[in-house]
C-alpha cells in the first residue's frame, strides 16, 4: 500500500472536517468556569499549608532556611 | 492564520483583563474550534476542548509574551487540549471494551475488505486504535494534508518527531488494514 493510496483510503472513510462552528454559544460556559476558578487551587493551598506547618511547629528552622537562601 | 490582535489588547489580556480576554475569545473562537475539530472530529468533544483551551490560556496568561503571536500560542494550547480529549476518549473506550476490539473479518462479498460499510468501519477502527500522539499527526498529515512544519509548530515538537510519529502511524495503519483485508 503506497502512501498515496493509504491517504486516499483514509480520506474516503474519514473525510476532512467541514470546518463548522460550535453549535452552542460557548462564552457563558467559559465565563462560568473562570468565575469558579480561584487563583489558588486546593492543591496550591494544601502545598502552602504543608510547607508552613513545620515552621510553625519548629520556628527555629526559619533561621536554617534564612541561612540557605 | 487570523490577523494578530493589537499589542494593547494582548498586554491587557496578559494582565488579567477579562474584557480583553473576551475580545480575544470572540476573535479566535472559530479558528480554534475548527482546529480542534480537525483533530478530535467530534463536535461535542471539540466544544469541551475549546472551553478547556481558552480556560488554560487565561490561567496561563502571565506566561504569554505579548510580542509573540497570540494565534500560534493559542493553537499550541488547543492542540494539547485536543490531544487530551483523544486520550480521555481512548481511556473511556478501554473501560467499555476490555482488550482490543478485533477488526471485522473480511466479508466474502463486496470485494477486498468486505462491503463498503465494513471497509469504512474497519478503517475507522484501525485509525481510532492508534495511540493519540500518532493519531494527531496522522489526522493532520494524511487526512487534513497539512505541512509537517505546521504540525510541528502546533504540537511544539521538532519536525523530526513529526516525521517519526507519521512513520509509526502509517506502519501501524498498514498492519491493521492488511489484517482487516484491505489492500492496495
Amino acid at each position: 500500500m503506497t502512501d498515496e493510496h493509504l491517504k486516499n483510503v483514509l480520506r474516503a472513510a474519514l473525510p476532512p472536517t467541514d470546518h463548522g462552528v460550535a453549535a452552542r454559544e460557548v462564552w457563558p460556559r467559559l465565563s462560568d468556569r473562570l468565575d469558579r476558578t480561584t487563583e489558588w487551587s486546593y492543591v496550591d493551598l494544601g502545598l502552602a499549608a504543608a510547607a508552613a506547618v513545620p515552621f510553625l511547629v519548629f520556628p527555629e528552622w526559619l533561621w536554617l532556611l534564612a541561612y540557605h537562601l | 492564520m487570523q490577523d494578530e490582535p493589537d499589542r494593547d489588547l494582548l498586554r491587557r489580556f496578559a494582565h488579567g483583563d477579562r474584557e480583553a480576554f473576551e475580545a480575544l475569545f470572540r476573535q479566535f473562537e472559530r479558528e480554534v474550534y475548527r482546529w480542534i475539530l480537525r483533530i478530535v472530529r467530534e463536535p461535542d468533544a471539540a466544544e469541551d476542548a475549546l472551553v478547556e483551551a481558552f480556560w488554560r490560556a487565561y490561567r496561563g496568561r502571565a506566561r504569554f509574551d505579548p510580542s509573540r503571536s497570540y494565534g500560534a500560542w493559542m493553537r499550541r494550547i488547543a492542540t494539547n487540549c485536543a490531544l487530551d480529549q483523544l486520550k480521555a476518549a481512548r481511556r473511556r473506550d478501554r473501560q467499555e471494551v476490555v482488550g482490543r476490539v478485533p477488526p471485522r473479518e473480511p466479508a466474502t462479498r463486496g470485494g477486498p475488505g468486505g462491503t463498503d460499510f465494513d471497509r469504512a468501519d474497519n478503517i475507522r477502527r484501525a485509525f481510532a486504535a492508534l495511540p493519540p500522539k500518532l493519531r494527531v499527526v496522522a489526522t493532520l498529515a494524511l487526512i487534513e494534508e497539512l505541512p509537517q512544519t505546521e504540525i510541528a509548530d502546533a504540537l511544539g515538537v521538532p519536525i523530526g518527531t513529526v516525521k517519526s510519529r507519521l512513520f509509526r502511524a502509517t506502519r501501524e495503519l498498514r498492519t491493521e488494514l492488511t489484517r482487516a483485508g484491505i489492500q492496495a
